[in-house]
Formats: structure tokens, sequence, C-alpha cells
């Protein structure tokens, strides 16, 4: 009975009220519906536009009264804290870094001379890549792999006095990975090497000059992004000359680091202009390991795991 | 309390003792951070005394130090001369270290005089001693297979282990090994190498070879703990970070930890607890839980760490209510251990009782289980009257085929 009563009641409101909203899906014809589309579309923006306006005003009448500007939700904002993020003043960083394998560059004690090959029988495009890596790095050379063993080349480059080795490997006709190994008994960080655009390929590129660049690394903030950060920073030259406003960019991003290279130009205190120079590429790191290469029985100071380390989107480790 | 109570004592590359209060979760470097440096990294570090509660530890540039917990000192480092390379192992026995050199040099002595000095062969990666035998030491190394010597006839090893046979493309197998455990109430020892294989060795029998040979993944094993909670099982770590449960009668992996993301260097279990710590290159000094593989503690520890003791002073508050574990209260814990199996048992016979009888279809007898009677006798009298059953039902089926037959006939 009780529920006979409540259908009763439900008709009669159905007959009241309208039938139930036809959404904009529900047209079949599709001329229509896209104008509709777009009608809806532009009303949105409307609405956003003149909601903004109204905030603003509200804002600026109530002065230091107005709520507080929110602030969307970002992977970098939500990233989950790291333990191994770096104090600036850390002692024992401090201390630590002092003495490790790059110190010797950071000392002065030692100038770098970087030798780059590749995998054996490259393509032209690791080709044109590895001679452009050699031209933009000051004092580095390319030579060809000629299938020797890394594990016999790293004696000699150390006897020659290198202090570094970059390797980049080729699959599928284009580079894809690069190995950079610390010489005498440095680290081996082996990244995955991404999105490689060559100067030619640069739309509006700019000709590098051949001053020494400054170093810039953004974001190497936890303890093994401050080692990976050493390592790139140990590439180049110590004084970097001002004047060739030359400028090469390692910038961490969830992970992910990109290589820039530009000249800036100060137009007045707060307006910097950027022309591109030189090759794009991304990097992301996969391991690290104590000692120079010796991938089957090396030790490993980091690894990267994907199923154990990726669990969380909000995770990074550089 | 005037000393704070360290469970964990971490020695680094950098030259810095640490030590870590896991209940308070908070850790401390012993020495001064400004007198940290790369020659005087911790290479080896063992307990001073069986109270543990002073630490000896070996440094790069070849010296002893040790640190008193009661007064929070640091005595002055004792020089060590003989052989070359740094400390690969070291050990107390009475009031004499036993310390050995890369360059096979293994000495017993103390700061007046030397005890005892034997060559355990050139390249040598580690040397243990045995916890329950002091005199016994184990040897191995690069090219270099596992000695067993007794320190007090040190003049041949009493074990010399032997290289297995040639692989299966007839090459000869080479022989690193990294590290070793001693079995505890047996002579066995279990070793890990560097080409990923783990072995058990029995210096009781003649044979020379290792008893158990097995292999875990592709990496060099760095470190290995014996797990004393559990008869048979000892946790290794690799180079990659990879950590595992194994199993070494069976030749199996129980299971693996997760977490690592760099070398682990030294592996210690709890001798009563299921615990475990673990360092390495990380720096992360980690607790799991053994058999549950749960992550109890983790410690950031700023530097890459070598080695590691864990003291025989825990407090578990998952565990026993929070009692404090020690070794000499094992009776005590035995008594506990067998209150609660007592316990679980009744309340199984609860469940039993609890349950309907089941009546057969074929036989409508009831079964009827006597009280009064132990957990054995009763779970054996339910299996005899099943049997017996099955017995009859045949008999029974046996008989209506025959009644069939006729029938047929």
């Amino acid at each position: 009975m009780a529920s006979k009563n409540k259908n009763v009641v439900s008709d009669k409101l159905e007959n009241e009220s309208v039938l139930p909203e036809r959404s904009l899906s529900d047209i079949k014809n599709k001329d229509i519906r896209k104008q509709l589309y777009a009608k809806m579309r532009k009303q949105k923006k409307k609405d956003k536009i003149a909601l903004k306006k109204r905030k603003k005003t509200e804002a600026k009448m109530l002065g230091d009264k107005a709520p507080p500007k929110q602030v969307p939700k970002t992977l970098e904002n939500m990233r989950i804290k790291d333990e191994t993020m770096v104090i600036p003043d850390d002692e024992e960083v401090i201390r630590d870094e002092s003495q490790d394998e790059m110190a010797s560059y950071f000392n002065r004690e030692s100038t770098p001379k970087i030798l780059v090959t590749s995998d054996d029988r490259i393509n032209s495009k690791t080709r044109k890549f590895c001679k452009e890596l050699a031209r933009i790095i000051p004092n580095a050379m390319t030579m060809k792999r000629r299938g020797f063993d890394l594990k016999k080349i790293i004696p000699q480059a150390i006897e020659k006095e290198f202090t570094d080795l970059i390797v980049i490997n080729e699959d599928r006709k284009i580079p894809n990975g690069m190995v950079i190994c610390h010489l005498p008994n440095g680290p081996t960080a082996h990244f995955k090497l991404s999105s490689v655009q060559l100067s030619k390929e640069i739309k509006g590129v700019g000709e590098w000059t051949s001053h020494k660049p400054e170093v810039i690394l953004n974001n190497f903030n936890t303890r093994l992004g401050h080692s990976v950060g050493r390592m790139f920073a140990s590439l180049f030259p110590y004084d970097p000359n001002f004047q060739g406003r030359r400028v090469m960019t390692f910038h961490n991003q969830r992970d992910f680091i990109f290589f820039r290279q530009h000249r800036y130009i100060f137009r007045n205190s707060k307006r910097v202009g950027l022309h591109e120079l030189g090759p794009r590429f991304t990097l992301k790191l996969r391991s690290l390991q104590k000692g120079t290469f010796n991938s089957k029985y090396g030790e490993y100071e980091w690894v990267h795991k994907r199923h154990e380390m990726e669990a969380s989107r909000r995770k990074f480790h550089l | 309390m005037a000393a704070p109570t360290f469970n964990v004592f971490v020695g680094s590359e950098t030259g810095l003792l640490k030590a870590i209060d896991v209940n308070k979760s908070n850790w401390s470097n012993l020495n001064s951070v400004q007198s940290a440096d790369r020659n005087k990294e911790i290479c080896v570090i063992c307990w001073d005394n069986q109270e543990q509660n002073r630490v000896s530890y070996g440094l790069r540039n070849r010296e002893i130090g040790t640190y008193d917990t009661e007064t929070q000192s640091h005595c002055k480092p004792i020089k060590f001369d003989g052989g070359k390379g740094t400390f690969k192992g070291l050990a107390k026995i009475d009031d004499n270290y036993i310390t050995a050199v890369e360059s096979g040099l293994v000495k017993v002595w103390n700061e007046e005089s030397v005890i005892s000095e034997f060559e355990a062969g050139e390249k040598l990666c580690f040397m243990t001693q045995n916890p329950d035998i002091k005199n016994i030491v184990a040897t191995g190394g690069d090219e270099n297979d596992l000695k067993i010597w007794d320190i007090e006839k040190s003049d041949q090893p009493i074990f010399m282990a032997k290289n297995v046979r040639n692989d299966w493309l007839n090459l000869r197998v080479p022989i690193k090994v990294l590290g070793a455990v001693f079995v505890p109430n047996s002579e066995e020892i279990v070793t890990c190498t560097g080409y990923h294989q783990v072995r058990l060795y029995d210096p009781r029998t003649s044979q020379r070879r290792p008893v158990v040979d097995m292999s875990f993944d592709e990496y060099p094993l760095m470190s290995i703990g014996m797990c004393y909670t559990q008869s048979n099982q000892v946790v290794v770590g690799n180079t990659q970070g990879k950590t595992a449960l194994i199993d070494f009668r069976t030749g199996k992996t129980v299971h693996c930890f997760k977490g690592f993301a760099g070398s682990v260097r030294s592996i210690q279990c709890h001798p009563s607890l299921p615990i475990m710590a673990t360092c390495g290159l990380d720096r992360f000094l980690r607790i799991h839980h053994i058999e549950s593989r749960e992550l109890l503690h983790k410690f950031y520890l700023k530097s890459r760490l070598n080695c590691l003791l864990l003291s025989k002073n825990w407090k578990l508050e998952s565990l026993d209510e929070g009692i404090d574990m020690h070794e000499d209260d094992e009776e005590n814990k035995f008594a506990d251990h067998e209150e609660k199996s007592e316990d679980n048992e009744e309340v199984e016979e609860d469940v039993w009782d609890q349950l309907e009888v089941m009546s057969t279809s074929k036989n409508k007898t009831k079964k009827q289980i006597s009280d009064g009677s132990d957990d054995h006798n009763k779970r054996d009298l339910r299996k005899t009257k099943r049997n017996a059953e099955k017995r009859t039902t045949r008999e029974n089926t046996d008989s209506k085929t025959e009644i069939v037959k006729k029938k047929k006939k």
C-alpha cells in the first residue's frame, strides 16, 4: 500500500515537471550538434572570464581581507616528500662531496677532457649527434668505436688523461641511450636518451660560438640528484666566459633531464632574450654505478626498478 | 638513563660511525663530522665484548678504533702493520684482535704482542668468525676458495673447499667468495659468491665440494646473513639491491624483500627475533621483519654505508607486548611459546567440538568423537574411523553389485 501511494505521488511530480533534459549528445544531426557545442563552449569561456573578473574586483575591494588565491595542484607541489632531499648547509653532505670522485674537478686539480664515442656500426643520425656533442663541449673529441670493448677502452683513456667517457647507444637508427663514465674511478651513469634534435632540425636556430659556456643545473635536489648534477658539471671547463653569453641548461623535472643550449641577452633588468643554439635532448637516469663501467660485476648506487619504484605517480628520485 | 640505548651501529664510507636508536627513531654520528675523511673509511666492524657495549672498527688506513657506549668515547686508534691492503675482516677473541687484510695475512694480536699469524691466500675478500666457537674463522676471496682455520693450530686450514666440477660447456667455474656465515649448532658453512651462487659446505663429511650449490639472480651477491629464527635459511643481497630469503636445504628462494635501490653491503639478523637489518650504497638502513617481509624501520643516513652491527637488546612493539628480549631469557621465551601453542590447540578443539557431526549417506552411523582425549589421538581416531567407513562402503558396494548381478541372472 505504501509503495502504491509513492508511485502515485511520483507520477504527479513527473506530470508537473518538465521531461528530463536532453543533453547535446542526444541530438542526432551532426551540423546542429556542432553548432550547439560551439555555442556552449563560447558561453563557458565567457562565464569563466566573468567569474575571474568578479573575483579580482572583489579581492581589490577587500584588500587585505581577501581570501587567499587558490593554487592549482600539480605533480610538482604534490610530490611525495623525499627523505634524501639535501639541506643546503648539511655539513655531512658537504664533507662527503668534498671527497667524492668528482672532487678533483671541483678542487681544480684536473681539467675536463672528454671522449665521445658510440655503439658499433651506427647510423648517420647518431654519428651527427656524436660529432655535435664533441663540438659543443669544449675540449672533447669523438672517435669511432670499431668494435672495441668499453672495459678495454677505459684503461687506455685513463692513460691518455681523459676525465670522462660518453658513449651514445643506438637502437633502430636513432640514439636512445647515453653512458657517462667519469674516469679514473668515478661513477658511471646510464641514461635513457630521447627526443634528440640536432641543430639543423631546430627552427630558427642560431650559430654557436666557441666561448666557454656557463652551466645551469636546475632542480637536482635529492642526494642522488646532487651526484648526477656534479657529474654533469664536471664535463665543462671551470671558468665560463660571461662575455660569450653562452649557456647550457640541464633542467630536471619529474626525473627527466632536459638539455638546452642558448645565447642570452638582457634587454633590461627584468627581461631576457634567449636564442636557441645547438642540440636538444632529454635524459632519464636508469642507473648510477659506483666505479667505472662494469654492468655485470659493478656495484650499483641506484638502479631504477620500474615496478617497485613507480608505484606512486607523485614520487620522484632526482 | 644516562647513556642512550643504541640498537644498531653502522660504519660509513666517509669514516663516520653512526648509531641508531630504533625505538626513538633517531640516529647520530659518533665521530665529529669535521673529522670525516675518506682515508678513515670504516671497512669492518665488530663487537668488542660479549655484553655488546663496546664496538671495534677497522679503518682504510689500517688503524683500529674502539668506541665505548658507556663512556661514549673513542679510544685512541691502534695502528696495524703487516701485509698489504685494507682490512677485510675483524673479530675479537678474549682480548685479542683477529684481523685479515687484502693480501691474505690473518693475524691474532693485541697491542703488546702478536700471538699468531698465517697467510690465507691472496686477494682475500672476507673473514668471518664462528659466533659459537670463537677460535674458528673462515676466509675466502677472488680465486681463493673457502678455507676454515683454527687459530690455535694455524699452520694448516682444517677445511679447504674444492671447486665444483666443470660446467655444461666443460669450462672451469671461476671462484669469487664474497661472504660466509656459519650455521648455528653444526659445523656447516654457507657462502655467497661473486658469480651469484649460494653454496653449503659440510666439513664433517669427507666431501670437499659443496653439498648444495644454488644460483640466485644474475648479479654478484655482496652479503649474506644467517637467519637464526628459522632453520636452514639465509638472507642474501646482491649488487643491484635484490635481497632474498633463501632456504639452502631445498635450494629455493622463499621470498624477496622490496625497496632496495642500491647494492646491499651488509646484512645481519637478530639472534632471537625475526628481524634483519641491511645497509648499502643507497645510504639507507632498513630493518625488515623476516617472515612477513614488512619494512619496520628505514633511516636515511646521508653517507654510503659499509658495515653494520645489530645489538641483542631489542624492543619490538608488535611482538610479545613489548618485552625486552635478551639472549639469557631464552628459557622464558620458550615457556611463553609453549603456553601459546597450547592455547591455540584448545581453541582448535572448541572449533571441532562445535562443528555438527555429519552422517554419511551409505552408512547411516553417527561418528561420535570421544571427549577428554588428546588432540593427536582425536585426529587419529577420526582418520581411522574415516578409513574404516571407506572400507565398509566398499564392501557394501561390492555386495550391491553382487545383488544386481544375481537379479540380472
